[in-house]
C-alpha cells in the first residue's frame, strides 16, 4: 500500500533503447489501431493462434521480459475471472442457434456455445490489453502525443482544435503520477498517525479511503491553478493565429516502413484464417 | 540501544525494469534519549530509513531491532513501534489534511480513541508546545496558515500522539532563515522537556551541528562513517568529495588548507575559527605563501 505508485507499472514507459522504442511513434500508433481492430475482427480460436506468434515476434523485438510483462496481467486475472463465470451463467443464445446444455438452473445455464464465446471474449481483452501495454512500454508520453497530434492534424481543418486536446491529454497524462504521489504522502501521514490501511475487512478498508479524498480535491485544484498561471506566464494560447512549433522532428525510416509492412500482413494471415477456420 | 539496523537492504519496485537499490547493508544504531543525526546526499537513503524507522516498510534482507526485538519477526507487534515512533514528513505542510488546525491535531488522538476531555488536553498541550496559542489557531482554517505554522501544526500533530521518538525528515527545507532558526530552536526544547529521542535527517549538517550528539553519514544506501560532530567536521575534505553542505566555519577552514595545511576543519563556531586561523597564522609554513585565495 505504501509503495502505490512503485507498484503500478501499467502504461510506464521502459527506454531500454530497443528498435520498438526507437521507432517513429506515428507509425507505432497506427499499427497498433491496425491490430486492436484486428483482434475486434478476429473470431476463431486458430486465427488467435496465429496472432499469438506475431506477438511473440514483437515481445521479442521489445527486449522486455515476459515475466515482466505477464505480471502486470495479474491483478485483472481475478476479475476477468469473475467477469468469465458471469458471462458463461448469463449466456443467451441468439434466436435459431442450436445449443448444448450442460447444467440448467432456473435463469441460469452451461452451455458449450456459451463457455466458447465467453472464452473469446476474455481472450480478446487480454490481446487487448497486451497490445495497448505493449504501445505504451515501448512509447514515451512525449511520443505518443507527438504522434497523435500529427495523426490527427488533418481534424484542425475541419475547425476542431486538435493541439488543445492533446494538450489536455499531455497534461491529464501528467497528472496522474503526480496525485498518485500525493495520495501515498496522504496514506503515510495518515499511517504516522493512527490510521491503519491495511487492517479490517473490505468495507472498513474502503471507509478508511474516504478521508484521502477531500485533500487530494484540494491539492488537485492548488495544482491546476499554478500549472494554469504558469502556462499563461509563458504565453499559452490566447492569441489568434497562435500555433507551437515543434523542436523535434519525426522521421519516416526504413525500419518504419518494414514494421507496417509487417503488421499489415500480421492482419492479413490471421484475417483470411477467421474467415476460413472451421473453429 | 533503541534503534539497531543490521546491513539492512531495500529495493524499490523490485522485479522490474524499474528496480532501484536504495539501501546496499546499512547497518546503524540509534541510542534512546540522544539526537540523532542522517545525513547526506541524495539518493542516500535518508527517505527509505525513515520510512523503516516508522514502520511502513520492512527490511529485506537484512534486520531492524526496536528495543532489541527483531520488527520481522511473527511476535513482533507493528503497533508497537507505530505508536511510539512520530514522523515528521518532508515538507510537513502536506501531512495537513484536515480543514481546521484542532481537527487536524487531535487526529492521531481520535484514532487512538482517547476520551474528548483528555484529546483536548492533548490537543492544548502539543499546540503549546510548538508555540501556537490554543484558543487562537484550533479553529483556524489549516489551508489558510503560513509555511512556518503548518510546520507547526503537523509537528503539534505528532506531538499529540506522545511518541516516545520524533523522526524529522528534512524540516527546515523551504524555510525562511528565521523560521529554520525557530524550528531548530523547537527540537532543541522538545528533545529538554519531553526527553524524546529525536531522529534529524538532512543533507546538509548545517542544522545538525549544533544540535546532534551523534551524526551517521550516508551515502548510496550505506553507513560512511559516524560520530560526534567535531569528529565528522575533522574529516570535512571527505564531506566534501560526498557532495554534503557544511557549515560556513568548516568550509572557511577547508578552504584555508592550501595556504594552512595544518589548519583544523573541527571548527563548531566563528570564535573557534578565529583561533584556529591566528594558531595557524604563527606558523611558518603561513608566512611563505601570502595569497590567499578566496574559499
Amino acid at each position: 500500500m505504501i509503495e502505490l505508485s512503485r507498484n503500478i507499472t501499467f502504461g510506464q514507459y521502459i527506454n531500454n533503447g530497443s528498435a520498438l522504442s526507437r521507432m517513429d511513434p506515428r507509425t507505432k500508433l497506427i499499427c497498433a489501431v491496425l491490430l486492436i481492430a484486428l483482434t475486434f475482427f478476429l473470431n476463431s480460436f486458430i486465427a488467435f493462434a496465429v496472432f499469438l506468434i506475431f506477438c511473440a515476434i514483437l515481445q521479442w523485438a521489445s527486449h522486455i521480459s515476459t515475466a515482466y510483462v505477464l505480471g502486470s496481467f495479474k491483478p485483472f486475472i481475478g476479475f476477468l475471472i469473475f467477469i468469465y463465470i458471469i458471462e458463461v451463467l448469463f449466456y443467451y443464445a441468439p434466436p435459431g442457434q442450436h445449443q448444448t446444455v450442460y447444467w440448467h438452473w432456473a435463469f441460469l445455464t452451461i452451455s458449450r456455445e456459451g463457455i466458447l464465446v465467453s472464452a473469446m471474449t476474455m481472450i480478446r481483452v487480454l490481446f487487448l490489453y497486451y497490445l495497448v501495454s505493449m504501445l505504451m512500454f515501448t512509447t514515451s508520453l512525449v511520443d505518443i502525443t507527438d504522434g497523435m497530434e500529427v495523426l490527427l492534424s488533418p481534424l484542425q481543418k475541419i475547425g476542431i482544435p486538435i493541439n488543445a486536446f492533446i494538450m489536455v491529454l499531455v497534461i491529464a497524462m501528467k497528472f496522474v503520477p503526480i496525485f498518485v504521489a500525493e495520495v501515498e504522502r496522504l496514506i503515510k501521514a495518515q499511517t504516522a498517525r493512527g490510521v491503519r490501511f491495511d487492517q479490517g475487512n473490505m468495507f472498513q478498508r474502503i471507509r478508511k479511503l474516504a478521508p484521502l479524498l477531500i485533500p487530494l480535491f484540494v491539492s488537485g485544484f492548488q495544482r491546476a491553478g499554478v500549472l494554469s498561471t504558469a502556462m499563461e506566464a509563458r504565453c499559452f494560447g490566447g492569441r489568434p493565429g497562435w500555433r507551437r512549433s515543434k523542436r523535434r522532428v519525426l522521421r519516416f525510416t526504413r525500419f518504419d516502413a518494414l514494421v507496417l509492412a509487417f503488421t499489415i500482413a500480421a492482419c492479413v494471415i490471421p484475417g483470411v484464417v477467421t474467415i476460413f477456420a472451421p473453429f | 540501544m533503541l534503534f539497531e539496523l543490521k546491513n539492512v537492504y531495500h529495493t524499490y519496485m523490485r522485479g522490474t525494469p524499474f528496480a532501484t537499490e536504495a539501501l546496499r547493508g546499512l547497518s546503524l544504531t540509534i541510542p534512546a534519549g540522544q539526537t540523532v543525526a542522517l545525513v547526506g546526499p541524495t539518493k542516500a537513503g535518508k527517505s527509505t530509513v525513515v520510512d523503516l524507522l516508522a514502520g511502513l516498510i520492512k527490511p529485506a534482507p537484512g534486520t531492524l531491532f526496536y528495543e532489541g526485538a527483531d520488527v520481522a519477526a511473527s511476535s513482533f507487534d507493528s503497533e508497537r513501534i507505530r505508536s511510539t515512533v512520530g514522523i515528521v514528513f518532508q515538507s510537513p505542510e502536506a501531512q495537513i489534511f484536515e480543514e481546521t488546525v484542532g481537527k487536524d491535531v487531535s487526529f492521531g488522538p481520535r484514532r487512538k480513541g482517547v476520551s474528548l476531555a483528555e484529546s483536548r488536553r492533548l490537543v492544548q498541550e502539543a499546540l503549546e508546545t510548538v508555540g501556537l496559542p490554543y484558543e487562537d489557531f484550533r479553529s483556524r482554517y489549516t489551508y489558510a496558515l503560513s509555511g512556518g505554522e503548518k510546520r507547526r501544526v503537523a509537528i503539534a500533530g505528532v506531538l499529540a500522539l506522545q511518541p516516545k521518538v520524533i523522526v524529522f525528515d528534512e524540516p527546515t527545507a523551504g524555510l525562511d532563515p528565521r523560521g529554520r532558526r525557530e524550528l531548530l530552536d523547537l527540537i532543541v526544547t522538545l528533545k529538554k522537556r519531553h526527553n524524546l529521542t529525536i531522529v534529524y535527517v538532512s543533507a546538509s549538517l548545517d542544522d545538525v551541528i549544533g544540535l546532534a550528539d551523534i551524526i551517521h553519514i550516508l551515502d548510496r544506501g550505506r553507513l560512511v562513517f559516524s560520530g560526534a560532530p567535531r569528529e565528522i567536521l575533522a574529516r570535512a575534505d571527505e564531506l566534501a568529495a560526498l557532495d554534503i553542505e557544511m557549515p560556513e566555519t568548516a568550509r572557511i577552514a577547508l578552504a584555508l588548507r592550501e595556504v594552512m595545511p595544518e589548519i583544523r576543519t573541527d571548527v563548531l563556531n566563528l570564535t573557534e575559527l578565529e583561533e584556529e586561523i591566528v594558531k595557524n597564522a604563527s606558523a611558518p609554513s603561513a608566512q611563505e605563501n601570502r595569497e590567499i585565495k578566496a574559499p
